[in-house]
């Protein structure tokens, strides 16, 4: 058959049309077919191995997919977070799988949490039951006899399960037990709690931030505002190789009727940094308005002319928009840049969308990941997108977002063993800007190990131990028995708790830990370098093979160091010159006062950091520890990028996960090296390497120089060099910072822009993400100032009546709780009964209560049932017996309850908690009504939420008297727990001695002064018994009294009352009030009755109770010296000496104290530089003084034989110290205690005319007389006063320096005396040769 | 709700509540010869009871009610004399007293006269519950319902000894 030209050409065509499709269609099919695409439906985190979903082990973070299958080891534990938001707990050997919205437990226990907008089905054997706005425990375990014995029990809301044909309806605390013929309900008497408090159910979770910006229209005022209707979010990604560049655009309408200024609240994901901020007005994209990275300037009142967007802590961001008209639409975008993080061979992509609390309503939710420049063979997206042509597509109605948008792949740029540069020019005569990642090698590992370092010292307190001892018990509960562990209590000193290296977690060892830290008490002060330098070393002690590796040192504690190392820059430099170089290190920052930057600091780069308020949050931070311990890392990694880089950060090794992304960022100088040296730790061995460097293309949207500026910032910040330097180059480099904001400002506009002072912007501060700006925009809280120094006077005061009477006001005061039981008791039946009541007694000498009326102040408000009962309660109190009878009155006001009145809620209610704070801080009520009215709006739902408001009016005060005043506004509102944390807390910041005696003053008001009346009972007993009952009888009217409690510690010191003193004590060390003499003579007697190490923390918490304090210092010093612990002493001096330098009294203290340990050279040398510039400041006395007791150190060093080249130096020194010209001199040193020996002299002229010491420094233990010559007899007398609460003698050291014309000649004499504290000199009579 | 380091009139009277709770349904639980649950439930109490016990005060003493117009107060021999408990928390029905085990605990319970008379008109009764050694392996718990008098005669004062591990109501 011949075809003519037409038909040829329409066969041709027809055949290569076909061929055509048939190629596009192969190729079509081969394109999609190498896109291995899988969907996924939530997130699970091992937080204990082992864990596989499949036949893969999860370590760390991962991604679940429909059909998986998830099982855990004996060991092992998981979490997880479906993308609708239901929460789930795993349990150990448990076994299930995922399929669409349910669950199939096959065996162990589940413990699952919905949310309303949650619904998921478990099924387990036959039964099946839906979680929805409810929580629910699920246990399927095949027993002995191979039946099923299933069970769900309800925590929360209620459930509907169905089994065996029938259903049945579990409420909340009933159990359902799944038999054959269906389920059988019962309430559940004990739950066996094995998710270690149902509370918790997704431990690290720390508040989920959504990327979708929210508008709230306000109008002012006190107006939190309304969300303003999202119609359309629209979220363009572009992922080129590793680098993410995503574009949002929000587009809101105002649909109220009034113009509203807009808030804007949105959160950036971690690592991401802004890139543009713009403005659509109405419809038309032609009016787009870009905003300008500019300097902010903090202005209290600032006005919005243009509006702008700023950082507020914690990765949100806040700002505000002009006025928007009613029925205006405005779109907000917002533009973003990430370079994607790889882990184990893959890279996620997250668009953050989950957010605690309810999601917004998305009229239009649509999002496009275009991933075609990663060359990925695949990808794993969120159930409910779509792949075409390697973008992931999302499109949702009217859609309130859950879950994050996660896509993950395998960028083909990223290639083991090998790293990568990106190379982008400087502006012009600049250097280049490099960015260098490669990954850190995989590891494979089976356990932990962990040093946990608990901090007991004194500031510690009872709660926050407590807090600190649930820390470790939750850590105790997580840990297996592959790994390890050792437990350290540190304060001044480190000791172990249980095991003295790491062990296997077993059973016995926990028992053990949990019993030794049951025992501790919070005392001493705090030594933080020298507790984990300790600990690190044990840990790397023990380190063998793949254990080690995952080794980290754990501290849990306030992060307050008071000896030491203080400063975190300090403490890392101690830690990294060890051996095995700076640890892994993480800390738990335990309590109100924690100073969480120091720790972050401290641990940046090495691990993580949690805080705990209170005990109730430490569950969860001790199951994350041991999620993040458990994660397989290499320390101490670092690159050596050559000589042509420079200028890099991070500067400091860090520790890194195995198989994740390091980066460091740098300045060129010429040629990219070819290849980098890459070192990490394995272990304790350093592994070095080099590596293939190659050269990628810059992608576009890179934003290399502002990495490197945002790098070089938290290296300003963290050095402390201030913000000034950090704002300069966060403009240049158009980086958003605390201190820059984007600003809707005119094109060209370079000046400074008002912008919103940090306490009405920030949402949050994170130690994580803002540990290197924190410090400047929240400072830590300075050092508390909790020592009063000794009373100048302890005598005076009230009689003995007066002071009964007032004692008796306070035990009336004190039965407070037992009398408004008597009111409560009656308000049930009279509601109207009031709470003010007059009270009149008489007191017998006996101390019994007799003719008791109690009435109300008004006669028409009086109820005698409520009479009665408060009479009874009086009549039943121990008054104090005064030995005559008193009449008392006393006025009465039980404080009314919490109000009963019914609770209206806020919209404030329904915002998530660091919006809610921004909206208690914006109002203009404060302190305690503020507090009431959020607690009546439902805005304070947990004591977190409570907490969170009494510091922000805390932060308000400026004062103790006006935190005091707070407290008591709060007790007047029916607000007692409020009331407490508020006086605990202005106690906390007191600062200064001075505020810390007004405080006393202010909060034992009732106590009187009774000194004088008590000495003079005292001295009238006549035998330690009966000084003991006066000295007890006195302290119930005064129980705070310096003096009494002086001579209560006294007395039973003389009885031998061991186990009594050392409960006074006790009770002193834990008094905010008590004074620092008197602390001093409780530490001292402690290591008199045995109790060294005791008494030596007593002395620690001297300085722990105001650190840093000159006075302290110096204090605590002297009666170290007193005590003979002259190293502890010198470790005061030095600190004394790093705040005051050049002080001479203050080398004159070191020198004695050297002097005391033996270190005569240091001494000498010390006390040669006072004399020479002593005298500058003074008369010259403390030089001169200085020069006689180095002479006499010298020449008593002669005295001793040390050989003659020992000799011929002191001689020669001796030589050269300058001395009097008189015929001998005397140095008299003593213990500088309060009670110190005064030194006189008498003449031979005048030898009843008694002179003081020539030169007397008691508060030094010092003192020296010159004998001149010509001079005869001197008579040298040492005293302590008769009135001394001392029992014991005092040491003495009595050396005469006979000089001699020829000074190598000269010679020392000395006697050693002891000075009882009766009044009573010794005399010691010098005749220029000897005392007689 | 309240702050959690314990002290708070919330916190303590919740937890005099759960311990009495704890103790009644570790009762039932051991005389049942639940083993498993009498464990589980002896190792809340524990925890329960490291928050509250001091070294010396072995004996925890709760007083609960239900009826809403009996306010009874407890008071107890702790300190020799009879004095009022440090918890009377009348508007959530329960009272509680830690007590020496040694000499024997006595504690009162005292209505005001009117209160009593209404008390043994409405026959309702409080219950005394005694949980010794709580948590440990020797616990020992004992209970007593006590009425404020029948028809026609009331009772004001109630005093309850706990003796051989057993609550007796005394004759005043």
């Amino acid at each position: 058959m011949k075809l003519n030209r037409l038909q040829r050409s329409a066969a041709i065509a027809f055949v290569a049309a076909i061929v055509a499709s048939i190629l596009l269609v192969g190729l079509a099919g081969k394109s999609e077919k190498s896109d291995k695409v899988v969907y996924t439906v939530g997130d699970v985190q091992a937080m204990h191995a082992k864990v596989t979903l499949g036949e893969r082990e999860v370590r760390g973070k991962a991604r679940l997919a429909d059909g998986d299958r998830l099982r855990t080891s004996p060991d092992g534990r998981a979490r997880l977070r479906l993308d609708d938001a239901t929460l789930v707990v795993v349990d150990s050997s448990t076994d299930f799988t995922l399929h669409g919205s349910g669950i199939t437990l096959n065996q162990g226990r589940l413990f699952v949490q919905g949310e309303a907008a949650s619904r998921i089905e478990v099924t387990l054997g036959a039964a099946t039951a839906t979680v929805s706005s409810s929580a629910a425990a699920f246990e399927a375990n095949a027993g002995s006899d191979r039946k099923r014995h299933d069970k769900i029990y309800c925590v929360q809301g209620e459930l509907v399960v169905r089994a065996g044909g029938r259903q049945e309806r579990i409420a909340s605390g009933e159990m359902a037990s799944i038999e054959s013929n269906g389920p059988k309900v019962a309430p559940e008497k004990a739950f066996d709690d094995w998710t270690g408090g149902l509370a918790v159910p997704w431990a690290g979770e720390t508040g989920l931030h959504s990327a979708i910006a929210e508008l709230w229209g306000r109008r002012g005022g006190d107006d939190p505002g309304k969300p303003l209707a999202i119609r359309s979010e629209a979220i363009e990604t572009t992922i080129d190789g590793e680098l993410a560049v995503t574009r949002t655009r929000t587009r809101y309408f105002n649909g109220t009727e009034g113009s509203v200024r807009a808030e804007i609240r949105m959160a950036a994901p971690p690592g991401a940094i802004l890139s543009r901020v713009a403005l659509v007005e109405g419809e038309s994209e032609s009016s787009v308005r870009e905003a300008l990275l500019l300097p902010g300037k903090l202005e209290a009142q600032p006005s919005y002319p243009t509006g702008q967007l700023s950082w507020a802590g914690n990765g949100w961001l806040r700002g505000e928009l002009p006025s928007i008209v009613s029925g205006a639409t405005v779109e907000l975008i917002v533009e973003y840049v990430e370079w994607l993080p790889t882990r184990a061979g893959g890279a996620t992509y997250r668009f953050p969308m989950a957010q605690t609390g309810e999601a917004p309503l998305v009229g239009d939710l649509s999002a496009k990941v275009d991933v075609k420049r990663t060359d990925t063979a695949w990808i794993r997206a969120s159930n409910g997108t779509s792949v075409h042509d390697r973008t992931v597509e999302l499109h949702r109605a009217d859609a309130r977002p859950n879950g994050d948008l996660v896509v993950e792949l395998a960028p083909s740029i990223v290639m083991p063993g090998a790293a990568r540069a990106y190379v982008t020019s400087g502006d012009k005569g600049e250097d280049p800007y490099v960015m260098i990642r490669t990954e850190v090698p995989e590891k494979t590992e089976v356990g932990v190990s962990l040093a946990l370092v608990v901090d007991t010292s004194m500031s510690a307190g009872a709660s926050a131990l407590e807090s600190e001892r649930a820390v470790v018990d939750a850590l105790l509960e997580g840990l297996g028995s592959r790994d390890s562990l050792v437990v350290m209590a540190a304060d001044q000193t480190v000791r172990p708790l249980g095991s003295p290296k790491p062990a296997p977690v077993t059973a016995a060892l926990r028992a053990d830990v949990r019993k030794s830290l049951a025992s501790i008490r919070a005392g001493g002060s705090s030594n933080l370098a020298l507790a984990l330098e300790h600990a690190a070393d044990v840990l790397d002690a023990q380190a063998s093979g793949n254990q080690s590796g995952s080794g980290m040192v754990v501290y849990i504690g306030d992060g307050r160091p008071t000896v030491g190392e203080l400063e975190a820059r300090d403490i890392r430099r101690r830690l990294t010159r060890r051996v095995g170089g700076m640890p892994r290190l993480g800390a738990v920052a335990v309590g109100e006062g924690a100073n969480r930057w120091l720790l972050a600091r401290l641990v940046a780069g090495s691990g993580p950091v949690y805080e705990v308020a209170d005990r109730s949050e430490a569950a969860s931070v001790g199951a994350s520890l041991v999620a993040d311990a458990l994660e397989p890392t290499h320390r101490n990694v670092g690159l050596d990028l050559g000589p042509n880089i420079d200028r890099i950060y991070p500067r400091e090794a860090r520790a890194a996960l195995a198989g994740s992304t390091v980066t460091v960022v740098g300045r060129l100088r010429g040629r990219l090296p070819a290849r980098i040296g890459f070192r990490f730790r394995d272990s304790v061995k350093l592994v070095e390497e080099s590596r293939k460097l190659v050269s990628v293309t810059v992608p576009e949207g890179a934003d290399v120089p502002r990495r490197w500026a945002a790098a070089r910032i938290e290296e300003i910040m963290a050095r402390g060099d201030g913000i000034e330097a950090a704002r300069v180059l966060a403009s240049q480099a158009k980086l958003l910072t605390p201190w820059t904001s984007w600003f809707f400002a005119s094109p060209g506009d370079t000046s400074p822009h008002a912008c919103v002072p940090f306490e009405q912007r920030l949402l949050g501060l994170s130690p994580t993400l803002d540990a290197s700006f924190a410090p400047y925009i929240e400072p830590a809280a300075v050092n508390s100032s909790l020592l009063l120094e000794p009373p100048r006077t302890l005598s005076g005061g009230v009689t003995l009546i007066e002071g009964a009477q007032a004692a008796a006001h306070r035990t009336i005061g004190e039965a407070y709780g037992a009398l408004r039981a008597c009111r409560d008791a009656r308000a049930a039946m009279r509601t109207d009964v009031v709470g003010s009541l007059r009270i009149n007694l008489v007191v017998n000498p006996e101390g019994k209560a007799t003719e008791v009326r109690a009435t109300a102040a008004q006669p028409q408000d009086d109820d005698p049932a409520l009479d009665r009962c408060v009479k009874g309660i009086i009549e039943s109190l121990p008054f104090f017996g005064a030995g005559k009878p008193m009449t008392l009155s006393h006025e009465l006001t039980i404080l009314p309850g919490r109000g009963s009145q019914r609770t209206r809620c806020s919209p404030t209610a329904a915002l998530p908690f660091p919006v809610r704070r921004g909206i208690w801080r914006a109002r203009s009520l404060h302190g305690a009504e503020r507090y009431v009215q959020a607690a009546r709006s439902c805005e304070l739902p947990s004591w977190r939420d409570r907490r969170a408001l009494l510091e922000l009016s805390l932060d308000e005060t400026s004062n103790s008297e006006q935190r005091l005043l707070l407290a008591s506004a709060l007790d007047a509102a029916g607000e007692p727990d409020a009331a407490a944390f508020v006086r605990n807390e202005a106690l906390r910041r007191v600062t200064t001695a001075e505020e810390l005696a007004r405080v006393s003053r202010a909060l034992m008001i009732g106590e009187p002064v009774i000194d004088g009346a008590f000495d003079k009972a005292y001295r009238a007993a006549t035998s330690d018994e009966k000084r003991l009952d006066v000295v007890r009888r006195f302290l119930r009217i005064a129980p705070h009294s310096a003096l009494a409690r002086r001579r209560l510690l006294a007395v039973l010191e003389v009885l031998g009352r061991k186990e009594a003193l050392v409960l006074a004590i006790d009770r002193v060390r834990s008094d905010p009030f008590a004074d620092a003499g008197l602390l001093a003579a409780g530490a001292s007697a402690l290591r008199r009755v045995g109790q060294d190490a005791e008494g030596r923390r007593a002395f620690g918490e001297l300085v722990e109770r105001a650190p840093g304090d000159p006075w302290t210092l110096a204090f605590a010093g002297d009666r170290l010296r007193a005590e003979n612990l002259f190293d502890e002493a010198v470790a005061n001096y030095d600190s004394l000496a790093r705040a005051l330098p050049d002080d001479p009294a203050v080398s004159l203290r070191l020198a004695l104290a050297h002097a005391g340990a033996g270190r005569l050279d240091v001494a000498t040398r010390l006390l040669e530089r006072v004399a020479q510039n002593g005298g500058r400041g003074d008369d010259g006395r403390l030089g001169e003084l200085a020069s006689m007791t180095q002479a006499v150190l010298l020449a008593s060093a002669r005295s001793v034989s040390a050989g003659p080249d020992v000799d011929a130096q002191l001689m020669r020194r001796l030589v050269q110290t300058p001395l009097p010209d008189v015929k001998s001199l005397v140095v008299i040193t003593m213990p500088p205690t309060e009670d110190a020996i005064h030194v006189s002299v008498a003449r031979e002229r005048a030898e009843h005319d008694e002179q003081p010491a020539d030169l007397d420094a008691p508060s030094l233990g010092l003192a020296a007389v010159r004998i001149e010559r010509g001079e005869g007899l001197a008579l040298n007398r040492l005293k302590r006063p008769a009135n001394s609460d001392a029992i014991r003698t005092a040491h003495a050291t009595v050396s005469a320096l006979i000089l001699a014309e020829d000074r190598a000649a000269s010679k020392v004499v000395t006697r050693q005396v002891d000075v009882a504290p009766n009044g009573v000199a010794i005399e010691l009579r010098w005749d220029g040769e000897s005392f007689l | 709700m309240g702050a959690p380091d314990g002290s708070s009139e919330l916190s303590r009277s919740a937890r005099a509540l759960a311990s009495a709770f704890l103790a009644w349904a570790r009762d039932d639980a051991r005389r049942a010869g639940r083993t498993d649950e009498t464990e589980r439930l002896l190792g809340r109490a524990r925890r329960l009871a490291s928050a509250d016990t001091s070294s010396n005060a072995s004996v925890r003493i709760v007083l609960t009610w239900s009826h809403p117009e009996l306010r009874p107060a407890l008071w107890t021999s702790a300190l020799g004399a009879l004095t009022p408990a440090a918890d009377n928390f009348a508007l959530f029905g329960v009272a509680q007293a830690f007590m020496p085990a040694s000499p024997a605990p006595v504690v009162q319970l005292r209505l005001d006269p009117e209160d009593a008379e209404r008390a043994a008109r409405l026959g309702v009764q409080a219950l005394v519950t005694a949980i010794t050694g709580e948590g440990t392996a020797d616990e020992r718990i004992a209970h007593l319902m006590v009425t404020f008098g029948g028809a026609g005669h009331s009772v004001d004062r109630v005093n309850v000894r706990l003796e051989n591990g057993a609550l007796h109501q005394e004759a005043l």
